[in-house]
């Protein structure tokens, strides 16, 4: 396990996109925790004296406020910082949610087949059918919108992924040499599934999970913009620029950074995700 | 391919002078085409504005009462019996669906009031049967019979004097619709048909209408009244007011309903645009259900009302768009007594009063943010994130919760709430709207006054003053009513909003509608 | 044969569960539809059974969702509470202007994508090729609401190059034939009156929304279109050919290009599927009158016969065309029929 990780890590090094995105995500990870540290003002607390502030290197703006104010006067850097919070932990849970469960059932599906194959197959064929932020926006509606229920959609949609590719690795392993002699000692079917087999499945998982974070970020994003995600007063990125949406004109910078802290932040886990492919796809290994 | 180009080059040679047309940006798509279903302001623009006329009707910009499709009407001296002369030679609108056979007559009066009146009416149930306006107003009550003496003469008895009668006449739930259509659906068993394909007397005809995207009319050649030049009126269904504004500027539209506040001082400095403006006849407020603990407490009202900074919602929810509150009515209505004196923001005297209620370290509540934007508080959740830093100063701790807005309504009326925002804009111009609607003891069961506050001596004044024809007694009782409840204090009053009208430069004759509706039968486009 | 039977017999377990879904899912959502027809001054309670009972909403539940199958299998979908049309003219009404809105963006989606696919894996490792895969990459995750605000602010707001929402300046009539106005405004009718400006208003109309909703399947196609050339351009009878003495261009439009198109077409379209769920953000922002805010606000308004019928339909066309796709790839590949 240790020397899959140092070779991962050795290919990884290779891949100059990956690179930025570890230091982009180990710089805003840094940032989240620290965020009471580093944030010049309470996210919630309101300046009634200074609303919609540009940022203080624009003309009008205040030193205070380094990136401005919002529309009812709360200092913009500072909500960022904390919204970078929200959205890793975002991340971070669908991606814990939908790998956990969808691992488990990608297991026993690929492992067992039969009936409970068939059955679970069906089911991601359903999911899979609706589009995913439409089914996301049923399953907030159905459980009231906030940040927990709108993770809980982003994850049940999440899922079919993980579950795809586990079935397919594990419907491989499952005919090797190594489980058929685990079988021949005796081990029992837990076993097997989740000590034998599942380590050797970790390698899409790994690139899965980390394109599932940046998935997570942007739906839930969406969702929080459709007025259905994160509640008020919390500095959600997707509902602050929905917020701000009216003052796109007047305040651009209101719209703009919480855009672009997005777009940063999913960036960087697709280009992770992507480095890990290519350090973990053999085939094109071989071709490089 | 030449050939192609060529005749198309031959066509934009040829083409015409384009007839004069008006883009209306709205905010939402009508609920239905028969102003008697609606009761919000969207759909009321898109039928009663521009589709029907009642028999009499406010003069457009004013609360004046004017003649419409009743040349003159004679009150009768008990009050009891308004008898209405009918205007001659009034043609319905002839469409793709209809065509009038015969001029307007006392039976469509009937019609149109029957309607809503009986139940026994056999339209009375199409769409749904329900009435609101008709039946918020009581004029169910109110009207003891209709009858036509002759085909231009009706006649309305009242059950008792009633002093708004002819204000509510004038609203636009009281629009005449044709009986003569009427029978044609009947015949035709496609009764529904009235409330979507409309016919009405007014200036526009309907053409043709795409739920959440737009509805075309024409100009009605046949219109009785005055009219502008528009041939084409288009409403662009546009529920974003941003959009709105940026559709204004680029030229899509010409005339933007329900501007954002954040937007009006870039419309000022447009030179391609003119902003008209004008003090609305509303009221924004938090209201506090006195059935509820702390608030049956006097003095924990009154210390909300000290704790509220009503100035800094004003900077920052109305962007400075409107005035503080301190009656339940605006000054533009007549009886408003400006000798009340606010509560002023001072979170010393709400701590002093808190602790004199025995609640020296606050308590925890609750307050419902409105859902939707209105010109009487914009943005219900912004504000209540400010209400909630500011009672957090006096130790009230305050949950921010809301429904969607039915539900909201319904949720409120049965006085499931501590605290709620809510508002009101005035329907006729009349105090009774106002200070009865929303705050006689009748309103609790009635569901509109949601502090559940039921105060003898102001009951008892606005339930007198509705019935006395005297307007200088009425005066007097409503300036009485607004003192107690200043003192007994069941809402906070916030603020009375400034409407803002945006249009572009070439657009003239428009006058802003103190009732919040827009008209543009009189509109030019230069 | 027995292949295409099995894919249509799988169909029906599908949507069978969907429809479950939807109906229970939906009828879990919290506030009540009656309420929300009714409006903001209340009702009678004897006034809110009747409406109930005319809406079949007082019906057990087991029944309702029989009624429903049982309505959707003759293709009646039920009526909208809130319009009272049936949900299929509200769909069909909508339809075409997704469809417009889709296939343009596909359309300029791979017509970009393609080539730039191509001439990046030519130029492998130039500088090119590291800045269309970063940018790519970008696209790929860009925020679609997000980069569609931008879009309106810089194009339409400030440049005043495009209009900022609908389908087409709404004061042209044009009698709908296809629904789809790139076609419509060409009838004889549109272009005797007004020629065609409307046809121009149409393009202008969809440049916006069509780029917004063309970003994410635009950096996917030339992704792959890259990846694919790259695999092809290293198999053995390319460089047989290459030995053989052809000519680059050849080797790289006949041979490799016509093989690496498999892979590409399959993935145009299951970009359908994400286009639908872009669509919905997108509709949102250009208040595009399309099934995404129709379905988006039937949300809002408690629809149930809207959403359910909606959802199921969406579902429908989303399994179909991959049916199609599956149908398409055993044509091209024949690995695949022995």
């Amino acid at each position: 396990m240790k020397i899959f990780f140092s070779e991962l890590f050795f290919e990884l090094k290779k891949n100059c996109g990956a690179m930025i995105g570890i230091v982009f995500i180990i710089f805003s990870l840094f940032i989240a925790f620290l965020a009471p540290l580093i944030a010049p003002h309470n996210p919630t607390e309101v300046f009634a004296d200074a609303l919609r502030l540009p940022p203080s290197f624009i003309s009008g703006g205040k030193a205070g406020f380094f990136f401005g104010t919002d529309d009812i006067g709360r200092d913009l850097l500072s909500r960022l910082i904390y919204g970078s919070r929200i959205s890793l932990s975002v991340g971070f849970s669908v991606v814990v949610i939908s790998l956990i469960s969808g691992t488990f059932l990608g297991v026993v599906s690929g492992y067992y087949g039969g009936m409970i194959d068939r059955l679970i197959m069906r089911l991601t064929d359903l999911i899979m059918s609706l589009p995913s932020i439409l089914f996301a926006i049923v399953i907030v509606a159905v459980l009231g919108p906030g940040i927990t229920n709108a993770i809980v959609a982003v994850s049940v949609v999440a899922v079919p992924n993980f579950i795809r590719i586990i079935r397919a690795q594990v419907m491989v392993e499952k005919n090797r040499q190594y489980v058929q002699a685990a079988k021949l000692f005796g081990a029992g079917n837990a076993r097997i599934m989740f000590i034998e087999i599942l380590p050797n499945c970790m390698a899409p998982l790994i690139v899965q999970a980390s394109l599932g974070f940046s998935d997570g970020i942007l739906n839930v994003a969406a969702l929080g913009f459709l007025g259905l995600g994160a509640q008020a007063p919390m500095s959600e990125w997707g509902t602050m620029l929905s917020d701000a949406r009216s003052y796109i004109e007047s305040s651009p910078w209101m719209v703009t950074l919480p855009g672009i802290c997005i777009l940063l932040t999913v960036l960087s886990f697709n280009l992770l995700g992507d480095g890990l492919r290519d350090a973990l796809d053999p085939r094109l290994k071989k071709q490089n | 391919m030449n050939k192609f180009i060529l005749t198309c080059v031959l066509f934009l040679s040829a083409l015409s002078v384009h007839a004069k047309s008006f883009v209306y940006c709205s905010e939402g798509s009508p609920s239905s085409f028969n102003p008697q279903l609606v009761t919000d302001g969207t759909s009321t623009n898109a039928t009663a504005g521009v589709l029907y006329n009642g028999l009499v009707e406010f003069q457009i910009g004013t609360t004046k009462i004017v003649p419409a499709l009743a040349e003159s009407w004679e009150i009768s001296k008990d009050k009891m019996t308004y008898t209405f002369k009918l205007r001659k030679g009034v043609k319905f609108h002839t469409t793709k669906y209809f065509t009038p056979t015969r001029d307007f007559n006392a039976t469509d009066v009937l019609f149109s009031i029957d309607r809503q009146r009986l139940a026994s009416h056999p339209f009375h149930l199409v769409s749904g049967g329900k009435y609101e306006y008709f039946d918020g107003m009581e004029m169910g009550k109110i009207i003891k019979e209709v009858k036509a003496l002759d085909p231009y003469l009706v006649q309305i008895t009242l059950s008792s004097p009633e002093a708004p009668f002819l204000a509510n006449m004038a609203m636009s739930f009281m629009g005449i619709l044709s009986e003569e259509y009427g029978a044609k659906l009947t015949a035709a068993n496609k009764k529904a048909d009235m409330d979507n394909f409309p016919v009405g007397t007014s200036a526009f005809i309907f053409q043709s209408y795409a739920k959440d995207s737009v509805i075309k009319y024409t100009s009605n050649p046949q219109y009785w009244g005055k009219h502008g030049n528009i041939d084409k009126l288009i409403f662009a269904i546009t529920p974003d007011a941003n959009v709105r504004h940026q559709k204004l500027k680029t030229g899509e539209c010409q005339f933007v309903n329900e501007p954002s506040p954040a937007d009006i001082p870039e419309m000022k400095k447009n030179p391609a645009l003119t902003v008209m403006q004008d003090a609305g006849l509303n009221i924004g407020y938090l209201s506090m259900n006195v059935t509820k603990k702390p608030f049956d407490n006097l003095l924990v009202r009154q210390a909300i009302n000290h704790a509220l900074n009503k100035k800094s919602y004003i900077d920052a929810i109305y962007l400075g768009n409107a005035i503080i509150a301190k009656n339940p009515i605006p000054p533009t209505i007549w009886s408003y007594n400006d000798s009340v004196k606010d509560y002023e923001y001072s979170p010393e005297k709400a701590k002093a009063l808190l602790a004199k209620a025995g609640l020296p370290n606050g308590f925890e509540t609750e307050i419902w943010t409105l859902p939707v934007s209105r010109p009487y508080n914009p943005n219900g959740k912004k504000m209540g994130e400010l209400m909630q830093a500011d009672l957090a100063k006096v130790g009230i701790k305050v949950k921010l919760l809301t429904f969607d807005w039915p539900t909201y309504l319904k949720k409120a009326s049965q006085g499931d709430q501590q605290m709620l925002q809510m508002g009101w804009t005035g329907d006729n111009g009349d105090p009774d709207n106002f200070l009865n609607t929303l705050l006689g003891c009748g309103a609790i069961k009635g569901g509109s006054n949601y502090s559940m506050w039921c105060d003898k001596k102001f009951n008892q004044a606005v339930v007198e003053a509705k019935t006395t024809p005297d307007m200088k007694k009425r005066s007097s009782l409503y300036k009485e009513a607004q003192k107690i409840f200043k003192e007994q204090a069941p809402w906070v009053t916030l603020a009375h909003s400034t409407v803002f009208k945006a249009m572009a430069k070439n657009i003239k004759g428009y006058k802003v509608d103190p009732l919040g509706h827009d008209s543009f039968n009189l509109v030019n486009v230069e | 044969m027995k292949f295409f039977l099995k894919k249509f017999l799988d169909l029906i377990p599908t949507l069978l569960g969907i429809s479950l879904i939807c109906f229970f899912m939906i009828r879990l959502i919290p506030g009540d539809p009656v309420l929300n027809l009714v409006g903001e001054r209340g009702v009678d309670p004897v006034r809110y059974l009747e409406m109930k009972k005319a809406l079949g909403l007082d019906l057990p539940i087991i029944e309702q969702f029989w009624h429903f199958l049982k309505n959707a299998f003759h293709g009646n979908l039920g009526t909208s509470i809130v319009s009272n049309n049936s949900v299929w003219f509200e769909f069909m009404e909508r339809f075409p202007a997704t469809i417009e809105l889709s296939l343009v963006a596909l359309f300029f989606a791979t017509l970009i994508g393609i080539p730039l696919g191509i001439y990046a894996a030519i130029k492998r490792n130039s500088f090119f090729d590291y800045f269309l895969m970063s940018s790519s990459l970008i696209g790929y995750s860009m925020p679609i609401f997000w980069w569609g605000l931008i879009l309106i602010l810089i194009f339409s707001v400030k440049l005043g190059l495009t209009p900022v929402s609908g389908r087409i300046d709404l004061t042209f009539d044009i009698p709908l034939f296809s629904g789809l106005y790139l076609i419509d405004t060409l009838q004889s009718a549109v272009l005797k009156a007004d020629g065609l400006k409307p046809f121009w208003s149409a393009i202008k109309h969809l440049i916006l929304p069509a780029t917004a909703l063309g970003t994410i399947p635009l950096a996917v196609i030339a992704r792959m279109t890259r990846s694919s050339m790259l695999e092809v351009l290293g198999e053995d009878y390319i460089r047989t050919a290459r030995a053989k003495g052809m000519s680059k261009t050849r080797i790289i439009y006949i041979h490799a290009l016509r093989n690496a198109l498999v892979p590409i077409v399959t993935t145009l379209a299951l970009l359908f599927g994400s286009i639908i769920t872009g669509a919905i953000l997108t509709e949102t922002i250009f208040s595009w009158p399309g099934i995404g805010k129709w379905i988006v606000q039937s949300i809002t308004s408690r629809d149930y016969p809207v959403i359910q019928g909606g959802v199921l339909i969406i579902s429908f066309i989303i399994i179909m065309t991959n049916i199609i796709v599956d149908v398409i790839y055993y044509f091209l590949n024949p690995k695949m029929r022995n």
